[in-house]
């Protein structure tokens, strides 16, 4: 007979479950042993996969940092350099492979791939640096996060996949902030929201947390800044690279709906909140007072700040709500988190200028509680209709 | 396609991206031909690839308002080294030695701006510079692209 493993507590709470089935005799002692004997406690070792992940990047980023620390081994050579990052990546690369070919070492595989994710950055920064490719390149970032993606889904292993994603948005970030100003760079933000979202729906299930959260924190961070009017003031720029990416975004959400209808929420929601963020760029006010001024701001940026103010919100509600729906934790600690910056910053904004700090966390906070028991009102009105 | 093949597809492409982004540097550094152009360093670090000077060149230290976009600059000899002799938007006819640039954040980028060492040697080459120059080793390939093989002290 096939035995399942469980936790402790579930182990627990069968136990006292069978002895009630068997003191109200719905179930005989026979019985009761053998629906426990389908069981076996597995051994708490959470920890273990957390070392080995939080050592292997300790690990990953060393080699990285000893590739910057460029130390003094001038006597080797340029090209040893290169051979030899490259010999510790495909090292690890192999023994990744090795490692997972048996299931008994198979959990030590996942941190070895992270490793040789983290190593592959090393070759692509040490190969820049011994052939003199000139600092600050954000292609090579790039080119690090394009191979660990594609290493991610040859192996399908989730540890290269969050490097991959990391890098990439960092590279994005950086020509963003590089290439464009305010509205440009509020756009480029918000677009890659549904781009990543439609990218985890089209993702197989382990894969789709990564890209959820690389969703949520490009569209929460797009949100923020449009609720800012000094960023978000200007022109609603329609350059070439803007108009191929909304393009891309709307091809993305539509290929992900397709694929995977029953994330149509996720990805419609996704596209919502960059629809939004594009309109506070539009109707953003010109020359609005700096964030900090405190001069008395006009009717218009009031109605601005009020709707940017109630955009954000509902944003940051549905993103935490994402996170309880799916139960990705850190879903709902970066819209916790995202609301806390805003709040922040809004308090030294316009909206301070409307209403004093303390008001202000008071009118969020009563917000959120209203949501909640909505919401709460709505899901036990949904139970009920069921269970009628 | 089986899971291996995938590994080895995912693997020739990882080695394609650092081919494609070290590529441009490699290709003058092996068909190239060397010059040693003057040259004013400062020491900044990559948060990547650690310490390197920041190296000016003469004329290209500052783009002068030039639009952001593809520039030729070509060399004329002036001693014992060579030195930007002016900026064309044009690659010029004729055989003189000639690099591809960019004009990008207000200066005119050949791909020759940073030269990366140790910690110790990029200190002792700062200190060679502000004692009288250095001079480049630069190769250039036959469409202009420049790859910096050397720094080393200016001569008289």
């Amino acid at each position: 007979m096939a035995t399942e493993r469980i936790s402790k507590e579930q182990a627990g709470w069968l136990a006292s479950e069978v002895a009630a089935w068997r003191a109200e005799g719905l179930v005989d002692e026979g019985t009761a042993a053998a629906i426990e004997g389908r069981y076996r406690v597995q051994e708490d070792r959470r920890g273990v996969p957390l070392l080995l992940f939080l050592g292997a990047a300790l690990f990953g980023v060393g080699i990285i940092w000893l590739v910057a620390a460029n130390v003094d081994f001038d006597e080797i050579g340029p090209l040893a350099r290169i051979a030899g990052v490259a010999v510790v990546w495909l090292a690890l690369v192999a023994v990744g492979e090795a490692l997972d070919a048996h299931e008994r070492w198979r959990p030590v595989a996942g941190p070895v791939r992270l490793l040789a994710a983290l190593a592959f950055g090393g070759v692509v920064f040490q190969a820049a640096q011994s052939l003199q490719v000139p600092a600050f390149a954000p292609q090579l970032v790039f080119a690090w996060g394009i191979g660990a993606l594609a290493y991610a889904y040859a192996t399908g292993a989730r540890g290269p996949l969050i490097i991959a994603i990391a890098a990439l948005a960092g590279w994005y970030t950086w020509v963003l902030l590089d290439e464009g100003e305010g509205p440009s760079v509020i756009l480029g933000f918000v677009i890659a929201c549904p781009v990543a979202a439609a990218a985890g729906a089209a993702s197989a299930g382990h894969f789709t947390g990564p890209w959820r959260f690389a969703a949520a924190a490009f569209g929460l961070l797009g949100l923020g800044c449009a609720t800012v009017p000094d960023i978000a003031d200007g022109d609603l720029p329609a350059t070439l690279p803007l108009v191929l990416g909304a393009l891309a975004g709307i091809a993305a959400v539509a290929i992900g709906m397709t694929r995977s209808p029953e994330d149509r929420r996720e990805l419609l929601g996704a596209a919502g909140l960059a629809i939004a963020a594009a309109l506070l760029v539009a109707v953003a006010p010109e020359n609005a007072p700096d964030l900090g001024g405190g001069d008395r701001p006009s009717g218009a940026e009031t109605a601005f700040t009020l709707l940017a103010c109630g955009l954000f919100l509902a944003a940051a509600v549905g993103v935490a709500l994402q996170g309880a729906r799916t139960q990705q934790g850190s879903l709902s600690d970066l819209a916790y988190g995202a609301l806390l910056v805003f709040l922040a910053v809004q308090s030294f904004g316009l909206l301070a200028t409307l209403v004093s700090g303390a008001v202000l966390v008071l009118a969020v906070g009563a917000v959120l509680l209203v949501s909640g028991v909505l919401l709460d009102r709505g899901r036990r009105r949904l139970v009920n209709e069921a269970a009628g | 396609m089986s899971r291996r093949r995938w590994l080895i597809a995912a693997l020739a492409l990882q080695v394609a991206l650092v081919g494609w982004t070290a590529l441009p540097r490699l290709l003058p550094r092996l068909t190239g031909t060397e010059y040693r152009i003057l040259v004013e360093p400062v020491d900044p670090i990559d948060p990547f690839r650690g310490a390197y000077v920041d190296l000016a060149y003469p004329l290209l230290r500052e783009s002068g308002g030039r639009e952001e976009g593809r520039l030729w600059v070509p060399l004329r000899r002036e001693g014992d080294a060579w030195v930007p002799a002016e900026i064309l938007r044009r690659r010029p006819p004729g055989d003189q030695p000639v690099m591809r640039c960019e004009a990008r954040d207000y200066r005119i980028r050949c791909g020759i701006e940073s030269f990366f060492a140790s910690q110790t040697e990029a200190k002792r080459l700062e200190g060679l510079v502000a004692r009288g120059g250095a001079i480049a080793r630069v190769r250039i390939d036959g469409a202009g692209r420049a790859a910096i093989v050397g720094l080393e002290p200016r001569s008289g």
